[in-house]
C-alpha cells in the first residue's frame, strides 16, 4: 500500500486533510466576518480567499521541490530568518512598541511564523547524520541551541505563543531521534524543581521523586549527584533571585508569562468562548445563525477563536469533525515520520506533527477553558497569512517526506 | 554524508518510541473530546441560559407623553427626542481616557465622568436627556462601554411662562410637580414590552426579536389648560416688572374668566424654566397663588360689605361718622390712613375707611361677617386641584377674640390665598355666584379625541345679583375717584379694590413687622364683566399702598389682554375705546418667537393677519416686524421657522440688544440659550456677543435698561 501512495506526486490524505481545512477555514471566517461594520474585518474574509489559493498553489508547487533541495536550504533559511526576527526585535525596542511583522508592499509578513518550518528543518538536518547522537551533550546542547536562539528571540517580542511552538517540538523530534529517557529527565527536572520551588511541600516532593527515578536509573553515582545537586540548586537559588528582583519585575514576568490575569480580561474572552461553544449544543445554531458570533460577544472570532465560531454554529457534530479531521491529519503526519525512508524527513516529519499537534490543542484547549490564553492559532483555519502560507509550506513537505523515493 | 538508514531496521527500532506519540496524541484527544462532550452536551443548558442572557434583553419600550395645551392648542409642554449617554464601566479599558474624550463633549468634568465609570457598576449614566446631536458626537468616538440610549425628553416651549402650573420632570420621566405630576397617569400613558436581540458592539447594532411579540407603548393623553398662554405670557412679564420697580420679594398675578371660573392665567416671580430647573431655587417652583398666604387687608373689606348689603343693613347712602381718623373699640385703637368725618357706605369703601368698616358691624350680627367670609370660600380649599394648595386661615367664632369681627371687617385677622381673593372678585363679577376654580379645559385621548370636557362648577350664591351690582358700583368708583385711581383703563369702567396688609409669618404667629403686601383685585367691563385680575406683591419697598404698587400692574395686564381679546370687550356707549387693537385695521403684532408653526398660524389668523413663513419644522426663531410694532392690515408677518437647536454642534449667541426682554429670551430660547437677566425694558448690552459660539449650558447675561445691582441678582 505504501509502495502505490508513493507512485503518486502528492499524499492522497494529506490533499484531503489540507482541502477541508480550507472549506473549514473559509466557512467559519465568513460567519465570522461578514457581519461586521468595520471595513478591516468584514474584508478579512476576501483576504482569507487570497490567503487559502496563494497556500494551495504554493502547497502543490512545493509538492515539486526535491527534498535534497530542502536539505540544502535548511541551514541558509535558518540564519536568514533569525536575522529577520532579529531585525524586527531591534527595530521594535528602538519603536517602543510590540514588533512581530514588517510589510512588503502592504502585505504584513511574520517571519517568526515562517520560522516554524524552518526551525524543523534545521534540526531535522543537524540530527539526520548518523554520528549526531543526542544522547551526547554537545549534540544535545547544538540542537537546544537551534531552537532556542529562535525562541528567545520571538519571546522578546513578545510573542509567547509562537515561541513555544518552535519549544514543543524539540523533545518530540530529539526523542524519535533516539534521546534516552533518562537525557529527557534530566533535560526537564530542573524545570519542575523551579515550578515546585515557592512552595516548600511542593519542592520536598519533586526532589524526593527525582531521587528516586535517579536510583533507580542505576547511572553512575557522579552523573546522579550531578543531576541532583544541579536540582536542589536551581530549587533554593530560584526563590531568592525571584525576591531579589523589584515588584514591577516580578509583574512584568508573570503578566509576560501569562500568570497573572491581563487587563485586557482574558477570563471574560474564555467565558465568552465558553459560552459559544456550549449554547450551540449537539446541532448547533446554524451557519451565520450563532448569537454569540453574530452579536460580536465572542471576541477575536475570525482568528485565536475562530473553533468557537464553528462549534457555535455547527454544534457538537461540527466539533467532532474539526477534531476528528486534525486528529486524521497528526496520526498521518506520525505515520510519514514512522514511514519515511530517509532520516532528514523523518525528523522533520514528526518535528511538523508535533508543531500541528501541539497548536491545535492549545488553541482548542483555550477555546474550552483548559488551556491558558497564549495567542496560539489554530492551523489552517483561523485568519491570517503568513499562518495559511507556513502551514501549507508544512503539509507540502510532509507530503514529500513520504512520496519522494529519492534525493 | 550518510543521511539515510536502512527503513526495516529503523522501523523495528522505532516501533516503541511511535506507540508513545500515538499515545500521547490519543490521550490528549479523549480528554478534549470529554471536554467537548462536558461542554456541548451535559451542560448545554447552563450555556444557553448564559448566551440568552447576554443576548437576549427584556426592554420597556417608554410611551410617548401626551402634550399640555393651553386654551389655544398652544403646546406649553412637548416631547422632544434627546439621547442619555449610558456606561458600562466593566468594558472600558481606559476610563481616565475615555473619560476625557467625553468631557470635552458633554460638557462635564472628566473628573465627574471617571467617578460614574465605577468598576463596580454594571451600568450607569453620564448623562441624561441630552440633545440629540450629543449622541451623534459621542457614536463618532467609537468607545467602547459607551452606550447612546434614546429618551423622550421634555421640553418646555414657552420657558418659565406657566412654568408653576405645567410643573416638570424627575429624571426618569415621571411628573414631579405641577399638572405634570397631577395628571401624570394620563398624560404618561402605558409603557409597553419586547425582547431585544442586544449585541457586545453597542446598540446600534440592536434590533427586536422576530420570536418576541412587541406590546407597543399605549402613548399618554393630552392635556387642554384653561390658561391662555398670551396672557399667561403678559402676567409674568408685568409681574417682573412690577417686582423690579417696587424691588418687592414676590409677587402673584391671577387672572380669571368670572363667568366660567376658568384660570386664564396664575404667575408667580420670581419664577424658573422647567427646562433647567436646577438652576433656579426651590422656592420658585411653589406655585404662590394656592400655597402663600397672607392678610389681604382692605381688599377684604368688600366680603364684609358683601355681608352687610345682602342682609339689607344698609344702603349705599346710610352714612357713617369715622372718628376723624382714631377709633377705640375693644381696647384696642383703629387708624385710618386719611382722617374722615362723616362717610357714606359707598364711600367708606371707596376711600377705604378701616374705622367706617369697624363701626358698620358695631350693632350688627358678628356672624355676618363669619358666614360671608366662609361663603366667599374664605378658609377652605378652592379645589382648583393641584398639590399644595392652602385653606388660608378663618377662625371658627368660638375662638374670636372680641376685637376680631372689627378686625376682619377691615381684613385683618383672616389668612387668605391670592385663589381666594381673585374666586372672590369673580364670584362679585358674575352677580354673586361662587364658581371653583380651573385649570384643565379637557382631556384629550392620543389621537386628539376629546375624552372629557371640564364645566363652570357653581358652589353656591353667596349674595344677590343686587348686592352685587351695589358693590361693583362702588368698586367702579374705588378705581374712578378712589384708592385704586391708576388702575384705570380708557373707554371702559372697571371695578376694583385695593389693599395693603401684613405678611403672616409661616407657620403662623403673627406678622413680620415693616413688611407689607400690597394687593389690588378688579374686573371688567362694568357691566358684563369678562376677566377679572387679582395682583399681590409681597414686600415692596418704598411705596407699599396697593393702589400705588398693585394697581398699575393691574392696568398694564389688563391693556394687554383687551389688545389680545379685544373683540370681547365693546367700548361703553357715547365712547371710545382708546385701544389701537380695536380698530378695524390697526394691529400690534404679537410675539411670534419662540412658539411652533401651527401656534403662530393661529395667532395670526385671530389677528388676520397674514403670515409668510420659511421654513417648516421647528419653532418661530425670527420674525419681521417686531412683536410690538403696530401694522395697518391687509399685513404680512415674515416668520423663519428653523428645527430646533439640537441639531446644531454648537449654538451660536444671536444678536438680541435694542429687542425688549421678553423677545430677547425667546430669540435666545429658540437657539436653546438660557439666559440671566438684569433689569427690565429694551436690552441694553448681551454678554457673550453676538455670533460667539457658547458651550452646552452656557447662559447669557442681558443687560436691560432698567438695571439693578448685579450681586442682587445672582442670590438666586
Amino acid at each position: 500500500m505504501l509502495d502505490e501512495i508513493r507512485n503518486t506526486r502528492v499524499d492522497k490524505v494529506i490533499l484531503i486533510c489540507v482541502l477541508l481545512f480550507s472549506l473549514f477555514s473559509l466557512l467559519a471566517v465568513y460567519s465570522a466576518t461578514h457581519g461586521s461594520r468595520v471595513a478591516a474585518i468584514h474584508d478579512n474574509f476576501y483576504k482569507q480567499i487570497i490567503w487559502v489559493v496563494a497556500g494551495l498553489l504554493l502547497f502543490f508547487a512545493l509538492t515539486y521541490v526535491p527534498l535534497h533541495i530542502i536539505f540544502s536550504l535548511a541551514y541558509p533559511l535558518y540564519g536568514i530568518l533569525l536575522v529577520m526576527i532579529l531585525g524586527i526585535d531591534l527595530v521594535g525596542s528602538i519603536s517602543g512598541g510590540a514588533q512581530r511583522w514588517f510589510e512588503v508592499g502592504g502585505i504584513k509578513v511574520q517571519p517568526s511564523e515562517f520560522m516554524k518550518p524552518i526551525v524543523v528543518l534545521t534540526l531535522a538536518r543537524f540530527l539526520s547524520p548518523e554520528h549526531a547522537n543526542p544522547n551526547r551533550l554537545k549534540n544535545l546542547l547544538i540542537a537546544f541551541a537551534i531552537v532556542l536562539a529562535p525562541f528567545v528571540l520571538v519571546l522578546k517580542q513578545p510573542d509567547l505563543g509562537t515561541s513555544l511552538v518552535y519549544l514543543s517540538m524539540v523533545i518530540p523530534v530529539l526523542y524519535w531521534r533516539g534521546l534516552s529517557p533518562f537525557t529527557i529527565f534530566v533535560v526537564v527536572a530542573p524545570l519542575f524543581a523551579f515550578l515546585a520551588s515557592f512552595n516548600y511541600y511542593a519542592f520536598s516532593a519533586v526532589i524526593l521523586l527525582i531521587s528516586v527515578v535517579l536510583y533507580l536509573s542505576r547511572r553512575g553515582k557522579r552523573v546522579a549527584w550531578t543531576v541532583f545537586v544541579m536540582n536542589v540548586f536551581v530549587g533554593t537559588l530560584s526563590p531568592l533571585v525571584w525576591s531579589g528582583l523589584h515588584g514591577y519585575q516580578q509583574q512584568r514576568i508573570l503578566t509576560f508569562l501569562g500568570l497573572v490575569e491581563d487587563p485586557r480580561g482574558v477570563g471574560y474572552q474564555i467565558i465568552q468562548s465558553m459560552v459559544a461553544i456550549g449554547s450551540g449544543g449537539i446541532f448547533g445554531k446554524g451557519l451565520l445563525h450563532g448569537t454569540q458570533t453574530q452579536l460580536r460577544f465572542l471576541p477575536a472570532q475570525h482568528t485565536d477563536f475562530i473553533f468557537s465560531v464553528l462549534a457555535e454554529e455547527w454544534g457538537f457534530i461540527g466539533s467532532l469533525a474539526v477534531l476528528a479531521l486534525f486528529f486524521v491529519f497528526i496520526m498521518r503526519a506520525i505515520k510519514i515520520a514512522a514511514s519515511s525512508s530517509y532520516r532528514f524527513a523523518s525528523l522533520a516529519a514528526m518535528g511538523m506533527a508535533t508543531i500541528f499537534a501541539f497548536q491545535a490543542i492549545v488553541n482548542l484547549g483555550m477555546t474550552m477553558g483548559i488551556m491558558p490564553v497564549t495567542g496560539v492559532p489554530l492551523p489552517f483555519i483561523s485568519y491570517g497569512g503568513s499562518a495559511m502560507l507556513t502551514n501549507m509550506t508544512m503539509a507540502a513537505l510532509l507530503s514529500n517526506a513520504i512520496t519522494q523515493r529519492y534525493f | 554524508m550518510n543521511y539515510s538508514s536502512n527503513r526495516k531496521n529503523q522501523q523495528r527500532r522505532d516501533q516503541s518510541r511511535l506507540n508513545l506519540y500515538y499515545r500521547v496524541l490519543a490521550t490528549i484527544v479523549i480528554v478534549v473530546v470529554l471536554r467537548l462532550v462536558y461542554i456541548q452536551i451535559i451542560v448545554r443548558e447552563k450555556y444557553a441560559v448564559l448566551a440568552e442572557k447576554q443576548y437576549l434583553q427584556e426592554v420597556r419600550l417608554d410611551p410617548v407623553r401626551g402634550t399640555i395645551y393651553d386654551r389655544r392648542m398652544r403646546p406649553l409642554a412637548i416631547n422632544v427626542p434627546t439621547v442619555s449617554i449610558g456606561v458600562y464601566p466593566q468594558r472600558i479599558s481606559n476610563p481616565a481616557a475615555t473619560a476625557r474624550k467625553l468631557s470635552r463633549i458633554l460638557g462635564v468634568s472628566s473628573s465627574t465622568l471617571q467617578a460614574k465609570m465605577r468598576r463596580d457598576r454594571k451600568f450607569g449614566y453620564l448623562v441624561r436627556r441630552e440633545a440629540r446631536h450629543t449622541g451623534l458626537l459621542v457614536e463618532a468616538l467609537g468607545l467602547k462601554g459607551i452606550s447612546i440610549i434614546k429618551e423622550n425628553g421634555r421640553k418646555y416651549p414657552m420657558g418659565e411662562v406657566g412654568s408653576q402650573i405645567l410643573g416638570f420632570m424627575d429624571a426618569d420621566g415621571h411628573g414631579i410637580s405641577g399638572i405634570e405630576k397631577k395628571l401624570e397617569p394620563l398624560l404618561f400613558g402605558v409603557p409597553g414590552h419586547a425582547v431585544k436581540h442586544k449585541t457586545a458592539v453597542g446598540n446600534q447594532y440592536s434590533f427586536y426579536h422576530p420570536d418576541y411579540p412587541v406590546h407597543q407603548a399605549e402613548p399618554g393623553g393630552h392635556v387642554v389648560l384653561t390658561i391662555d398662554a398670551g396672557i399667561q405670557s403678559i402676567a409674568h412679564r408685568e409681574l417682573r416688572r412690577t417686582l423690579q420697580e417696587s424691588n418687592a420679594d414676590s409677587g402673584v398675578v391671577v387672572v380669571m374668566d368670572p363667568k366660567t371660573g376658568e384660570v386664564l392665567a396664575m404667575a408667580s416671580e420670581p419664577g424658573f424654566n422647567p427646562n433647567a430647573y436646577g438652576k433656579f431655587a426651590p422656592s420658585s417652583y411653589r406655585l404662590r397663588a394656592i400655597t402663600d398666604q397672607f392678610e389681604a387687608g382692605s381688599t377684604f373689606k368688600l366680603v364684609t360689605m358683601a355681608g352687610l348689603l345682602n342682609e339689607g343693613i344698609y344702603t349705599p347712602q346710610d352714612k357713617i361718622f369715622c372718628e376723624n381718623g382714631v377709633w377705640k373699640v375693644m381696647g384696642e385703637t383703629i387708624h385710618d390712613v386719611h382722617k374722615y368725618g362723616s362717610l357714606s357706605i359707598h364711600d367708606v369703601i371707596v376711600k377705604s375707611s378701616n374705622i367706617g368698616m369697624a363701626k358698620a358691624i358695631k350693632d350688627q350680627d358678628k356672624g355676618i361677617v363669619y358666614r360671608y367670609a366662609r361663603d366667599f370660600g374664605f378658609g377652605t380649599r378652592t379645589g382648583i386641584g393641584l398639590e399644595g394648595e392652602v385653606n388660608g386661615q378663618l377662625r371658627d367664632m368660638a375662638e374670636w377674640s372680641g376685637f376680631t369681627p372689627y378686625a376682619m371687617a377691615f381684613g385683618h385677622e383672616i389668612a387668605v390665598t391670592p385663589i381666594q381673593m381673585a374666586n372672590m372678585f369673580c364670584t362679585i363679577a358674575n352677580g354673586g355666584i361662587l364658581l371653583t376654580p380651573y385649570l384643565v379645559k379637557e382631556i384629550q385621548d392620543a389621537e386628539g379625541h376629546v375624552q372629557e370636557r371640564f364645566r363652570p362648577r357653581p358652589v353656591r350664591r353667596v349674595i344677590k345679583v343686587e348686592t352685587a351690582n351695589i358693590l361693583k358700583e362702588m368698586m367702579a368708583d374705588v378705581v374712578g375717584e378712589g384708592t385704586a385711581r391708576k388702575a384705570q383703563l380708557e373707554g371702559l369702567t372697571v371695578c376694583g379694590k385695593t389693599g395693603t396688609a401684613r405678611m403672616v409669618r409661616s407657620g403662623g404667629g403673627g406678622y413680620i413687622k415693616g413688611q407689607y403686601v400690597a394687593n389690588f383685585g378688579g374686573f371688567f367691563p362694568k357691566e358684563n364683566p369678562d376677566v377679572a385680575i387679582y395682583v399681590m406683591i409681597d414686600n415692596p419697598k418704598g411705596s407699599y399702598m396697593g393702589g400705588d404698587v398693585a394697581a398699575p400692574c393691574f392696568r398694564r395686564i389688563a391693556q394687554q389682554i383687551i389688545y389680545q381679546r379685544g373683540v370681547d370687550v365693546e367700548a361703553e356707549e357715547g365712547k371710545d375705546l382708546d385701544l389701537k387693537f380695536v380698530q378695524e385695521d390697526r394691529r400690534i403684532v404679537p410675539n411670534f418667537v419662540g412658539f411652533n408653526r401651527s401656534a403662530a398660524v393661529q395667532m395670526a389668523g385671530d389677528l388676520k393677519i397674514e403670515l409668510a413663513i420659511t421654513g417648516r419644522h421647528g419653532v418661530i426663531v425670527e420674525q419681521h416686524p417686531r412683536a410690538g410694532a403696530e401694522i395697518s392690515i391687509p399685513a404680512t408677518v415674515k416668520l423663519v421657522c428653523k428645527e430646533g437647536p439640537s441639531d446644531e454642534v454648537r449654538h451660536v449667541v444671536p444678536r438680541v440688544t435694542g429687542l425688549p426682554i421678553r423677545n430677547a429670551l425667546n430669540v435666545l430660547a429658540a437657539e436653546g440659550i438660557t439666559a440671566v437677566v438684569n433689569g427690565s425694558g429694551k436690552v441694553v448690552s448681551q454678554q457673550p456677543p453676538p455670533g460667539r459660539r457658547t458651550n452646552p449650558g452656557d447662559q447669557v447675561l442681558l443687560v436691560c435698561e432698567s438695571s439693578v445691582d448685579l450681586r442682587k441678582l445672582l442670590i438666586f
